[in-house]
């Protein structure tokens, strides 16, 4: 069950190279596959993260913002769940999600458990829709 | 009854002068300069019927409208007007006393004695009733004689005496003179009689031919009796008695310095060369006269004659001698002139005939060098075997004295035209030719070859050359001079000063080089310096110049022949003299406009010069010309105020109200009055002399109250100063000017001045006082700015504040949340148990890295923090702009916009308090975000570039920019709707940059959007 080439598979978005690569560092302890993109544009140019089985991914980046690069990945039909993470505590920012699919919204800094938790949730809900379609 | 006399006499000279006269010789006006004076020049009337010299050399002329004193220059009128006592203006006789008064007797009987310009008494009437006046005589023993009508009387203690009364044949013009043996004889109807207290007896009784009735008498120097008759004269020499005839009706019989006598009357004048020691042959002299009724020779030689109806007549010899066609030149047209070396010239007269012409002048010889092909001689040189050189297109000829010729044929033009050899300068026995093309060629006995070592620095003809005295070579074209010594060219052109016309006269002198052109004028240059110096001539065109022996310079010109002296010459270059004292020599005088010729002025040895002129030769000798001849005397008359008999001798008292003179110098002087200078000061007022050229009237105005002393001088030109008596000027003081009104005065300006220095001393201290308020309000001003200073970086601070939360939030969010990650990874790693220990010790570098890196952050807020007070510093721009970014970091990211730092290579560190104008950039920036946020394009362009001696900063982002028409405004605006929350107001930026000495300008940027800028100096 953990071994890295058999687990789900996380694209991890996060313009903080140490971040991005610490986090991804964290998950791959927990037996997913982690593929890390430092920016939201090689992010979305990349053909995983439309096979991806959940995306986490930093909600403030230069250029393409996390939720910028979801509502590309909806409009393109890519419905994998999203986990953000921000630093920012700001209210009425889930409303916006509302349109978005399965999305998490987590703040940091993070306790992997949390994080770990909603990965989970997003999986699940991820393969509970591609059943339900 | 005395019109219809005086009608009957001007009846009779009429008619007489129809007499015809005998065939006889013409002479021509050449010989004689002429000068009429008519009314137009100030005569009373345009008929002079008596001529008198005065002691101070005056003339004196009568004339039917009123009595004349005559200087040369100007006619001072004493009329009736002016002269009350004479009765009528009919002047008809005149009279030297021996007191120096004059007799002054008129047609209507009157006699008067005129003195000082006053009648000095009358005499009673003659017993005769009112008869004309026609002679007045006074005898050496005071008697005075005279001809009344036909009646001669006498005057003497009081009483008249009548010695003849009869009538006469001959009507008028009997006269009186006196013999040097101090006989008084009279001429008149009985022919020459002696005029004793004892009544009167036939001169020379042995003589039939006296018994004639006469006109005139006048005895020569040697004691010669000539007789003027009507028609014809007499000479009484010794025993025998000559007689003159083809003179028509003689009046007046003058003998001039040089022997002549002269003879005057109804057939004009008559000259007798020699006077009694020549042939006797009357030369009629060709002057427009008509009749004439009286003459007289100044003291400078000019003979007088009073015209019947035209006025009076000047004449006098030529200054300068002149031989022309009339005196056998075969053209009077002269070219160029050379020394004949034995005192005379040859100079070419038309196109090729050479003449040889003495100082006579008298043509002496003529030499045709006439060729076939009619090459006119163009130069002409004299070289010092006395070998005669002449210039003439494509060739040259030498004539030795004894008339060989010998032809040099010159090599033709660059161009291939004939060379003309022009001018032509002796060097030793080798002559110096220059050339039409700009060429300089050696003739020698041998050959004619190029001058060694010169090339022609232009193709022009050469105008002028000249051997300097250090052997350097002048060489003078149109326009331009050349230099050459020893081997180097020196070119001096119109930047130089140099005349632009033809060069036709180079000259050493005055520490320099005078240039002569025609066309440009004179101008001195000073080869080494460069110097140009032009001399103000009136003329500008120069053919010509000599130097006399006093060093002057005789300028041949278009006008004529122009004197400018050493002493002006040197005046004139060393900035003393304020204008050109010239003396013209002009056709008035008998001198034509100056000819081209090469050259056209000559010196031909013995003081004589020289000068070629469209109208003949002139020959001049400067040193006869000028120094002899001035006025015997002068005097300085005060025209107005009019004198009053109250005046004391030598002083002009002047009234409170008329405070001006105006004065005139008057000098007796016919030959050229032209030449009198003058100049006058009033001491002590005038620090120099007023020069009022030849001017002669001079007004002195507003002159002060008090004692003035008046001193004028006269001098002929080139002569000495001479000094008139000075004349005294008491102004009379007007009330305020009396020491009771000055004392008075300075009481009030002394009252005045304390009053004012009263008023000034108020002002003072109420300016003191407005300083200090001023010192005051500056001071309040300057705290108030301390104090908004510090309430800026305080509101800055204030912003800080809420920007760095979320920037710490993010910064401090980044490190902690890897670390965390890190360690639980490697926590996870230690419980899995299967973990490499390299691998978690990369974990924990890691994490140790990410702890430095939250420290980095915290320690660089500090840094931040801690600059805050630090005022102006040296700020490095990139470091200034990455904080500003990241500070901005926040809101970019937030707004999903693109902060791009972008600072230019070479931008250098600027100057200033770096926490505010990161205030201001972290403003503009986050502004920036503001409006790129939700934007197709969201970008912002923080830029720095190099930009003059400074910094410029850009902000530019991609948002809707703002309207051309909300720029003004935007500053202000901007505080009332964004004061609070993130960033500074707009305006609180501009006035932090306005402290920065700089602008904060607002534009468009390239994408559309807004772009603020602003350049701060470097450090």
């Amino acid at each position: 069950m953990t071994t890295p080439n058999d687990g789900p598979l996380i694209v991890l978005v996060d313009d903080d190279v140490d971040v991005c690569m610490a986090t991804a560092r964290l998950l791959r302890t927990y037996g997913y596959r982690v593929q890390p993109y430092a920016s939201g544009l090689s992010a979305i140019a990349a053909v995983d993260t439309r096979h991806a089985d959940v995306i986490v991914s930093d909600l403030r980046m230069p250029a393409l913002g996390g939720l910028a690069l979801c509502q590309r990945l909806r409009r393109e039909g890519v419905t994998v769940p999203f986990v953000f993470i921000t630093a920012y505590d700001e209210p009425g920012l889930s409303d916006k999600f509302a349109a978005l699919g399965h999305v998490e919204l987590l703040p940091k800094p993070l306790a992997a458990d949390a994080l770990v938790a909603a990965i989970d949730r997003a999986i699940a809900a991820g393969r509970g829709g591609q059943t339900a379609e | 009854m005395r019109r219809v006399r005086l009608a009957w006499l001007f009846t009779l000279l009429l008619v007489g002068s129809r007499v015809p006269v005998e065939a006889q010789r013409v002479v021509a006006a050449d010989g004689l300069l002429q000068r009429r004076w008519t009314i137009a020049d100030g005569l009373p009337q345009s008929s002079v019927t008596e001529l008198v010299r005065d002691d101070d050399g005056f003339v004196w002329g009568a004339t039917f409208g009123g009595l004349f004193r005559f200087d040369g220059e100007r006619f001072e009128v004493f009329d009736l007007a002016r002269l009350p006592e004479m009765q009528g203006n009919a002047v008809s006789a005149l009279a030297l006393s021996g007191d120096g008064g004059l007799w002054v007797g008129t047609l209507d009987g009157v006699v008067v004695k005129l003195r000082d310009d006053r009648i000095e008494r009358s005499l009673p009437s003659a017993p005769l009733g009112a008869r004309p006046v026609e002679t007045l005589f006074e005898a050496p023993d005071g008697t005075l004689w005279a001809w009344l009508g036909t009646a001669l009387a006498s005057y003497r203690d009081g009483a008249w005496r009548v010695w003849s009364d009869r009538p006469s044949p001959i009507r008028r013009s009997v006269g009186l003179m006196r013999l040097r043996d101090g006989r008084v004889l009279a001429t008149g109807p009985d022919g020459v009689v002696e005029v004793t207290a004892r009544g009167l007896f036939p001169h020379r009784p042995e003589h039939a031919e006296l018994r004639q009735p006469a006109l005139v008498a006048r005895e020569d120097r040697a004691g010669r009796l000539w007789i003027g008759l009507r028609p014809g004269a007499l000479l009484v020499d010794g025993a025998h008695v000559r007689r003159i005839d083809g003179v028509g009706a003689v009046n007046s019989i003058v003998e001039d310095a040089a022997g002549d006598v002269w003879l005057a009357g109804d057939a004009g004048i008559h000259r007798l060369r020699g006077g009694a020691a020549g042939d006797l042959r009357p030369e009629r002299v060709d002057a427009d006269v008509g009749i004439v009724q009286a003459m007289l020779i100044t003291d400078d030689g000019v003979l007088l004659a009073g015209s019947f109806g035209q006025g009076l007549l000047g004449l006098r010899p030529r200054p300068m001698r002149r031989i022309g066609h009339a005196e056998g030149l075969p053209d009077a047209q002269i070219g160029s002139l050379a020394p004949d070396g034995a005192g005379g010239v040859w100079a070419v007269s038309g196109c090729a005939e050479l003449v040889h012409v003495d100082v006579t002048p008298r043509l002496r010889e003529t030499v045709s060098l006439a060729t076939r092909d009619s090459a006119c001689v163009l130069s002409l040189a004299r070289d010092a075997h006395g070998h005669l050189w002449a210039g003439q297109a494509g060739r040259i000829v030498r004539r030795t004295p004894d008339g060989g010729l010998r032809t040099w044929a010159l090599p033709t033009t660059v161009g291939g035209e004939p060379a003309v050899p022009r001018p032509l300068v002796p060097i030793g026995d080798s002559m110096l030719v220059g050339l039409n093309d700009g060429r300089l060629a050696i003739a020698t006995d041998s050959s004619v070859a190029p001058l060694a070592g010169w090339a022609p620095p232009v193709t022009r003809p050469v105008t002028s050359l000249l051997v300097g005295r250090d052997g350097t070579i002048w060489v003078g074209f149109p326009g331009l001079l050349v230099r050459w010594r020893a081997g180097r060219m020196t070119r001096y052109g119109p930047e130089h000063g140099v005349p632009s016309g033809q060069l036709r006269v180079l000259r050493e002198g005055d520490g320099g080089l005078w240039l002569g052109s025609y066309g440009g004028g004179l101008v001195w240059l000073h080869q080494d310096s460069s110097r140009v110096i032009r001399l103000g001539l009136p003329d500008a065109s120069l053919s010509g110049v000599a130097e006399d022996s006093a060093g002057n310079f005789w300028l041949l010109q278009n006008r004529g022949i122009t004197v400018v002296t050493r002493a002006m010459r040197q005046d004139w270059l060393s900035g003393r003299a304020r204008r050109v004292d010239l003396r013209l020599f002009s056709a008035s005088e008998g001198v034509a406009e100056g000819n081209n010729g090469s050259p056209a002025v000559s010196e031909i040895g013995d003081g004589w010069f020289a000068f070629g002129t469209v109208d003949g030769l002139v020959l001049a000798r400067p040193a006869d010309l000028e120094g002899t001849d001035e006025p015997k005397s002068a005097r300085l008359e005060i025209v107005r105020p009019e004198r009053t008999a109250a005046w004391p001798a030598g002083i002009i008292p002047l009234g409170t109200t008329n405070r001006s003179i105006d004065a005139r110098i008057v000098a007796p002087f016919f030959s050229a009055p032209g030449t009198v200078r003058t100049r006058y000061r009033i001491d002590p007022r005038d620090d120099d002399w007023n020069y009022i050229g030849d001017q002669r009237l001079f007004q002195v105005a507003a002159l002060d109250a008090g004692t003035h002393t008046l001193r004028a001088e006269w001098r002929v030109f080139g002569g000495d100063w001479h000094a008139l008596p000075p004349m005294r000027i008491e102004v009379a003081a007007r009330w305020y000017e009396t020491t009771a009104a000055r004392l008075l005065g300075v009481v009030i300006v002394v009252l005045g001045a304390w009053a004012l220095i009263s008023r000034r001393l108020a002002q003072l201290q109420a300016r003191n006082r407005a300083l200090q308020e001023e010192i005051r309000f500056r001071r309040e001003a300057a705290e108030a700015m301390h104090r908004h200073r510090r309430e800026l970086a305080h509101v800055g601070r204030v912003a800080l504040a809420g920007e760095l939360t979320a920037t710490l939030a993010h910064e401090m969010g980044q490190p902690l949340a890897a670390m965390v990650n890190n360690a639980e990874a490697a926590r996870r790693l230690l419980e899995q148990g299967r973990t490499p220990v390299a691998e978690i010790g990369d974990v924990l570098r890691e994490i140790v890295a990410q702890g430095t890196r939250a420290s980095e952050v915290i320690r660089g807020l500090r840094r931040f923090l801690r600059r805050e007070t630090s005022g102006r510093e040296r700020i490095v721009v990139r470091d200034m702009l990455a904080e500003v970014a990241a500070l901005a970091r926040g809101d970019a990211l937030e707004a999903d916009v693109e902060v791009e730092v972008r600072v230019e290579p070479g931008t250098a560190d600027i100057l200033g308090e770096r926490v505010l104008l990161q205030q201001v950039l972290l403003n503009l920036v986050t502004n920036a975000v503001d409006a790129a946020a939700d934007r197709p394009q969201r970008l912002v362009l923080v830029r720095a570039r190099p930009s003059g001696n400074g910094v410029r900063f850009t902000v530019a982002d991609t948002g809707p920019g703002i309207p051309q028409g909300r720029r003004a405004q935007l500053f202000d605006a901007f505080v009332t709707e964004k004061a609070a929350g993130l960033g500074l107001g707009l305006s609180i930026a501009k006035r932090i940059v306005d402290a920065h000495e700089a602008v904060l300008q607002v534009s468009r940027a390239p994408g559309g959007g807004a772009a603020f800028s602003f350049r701060i100096a470097t450090a």
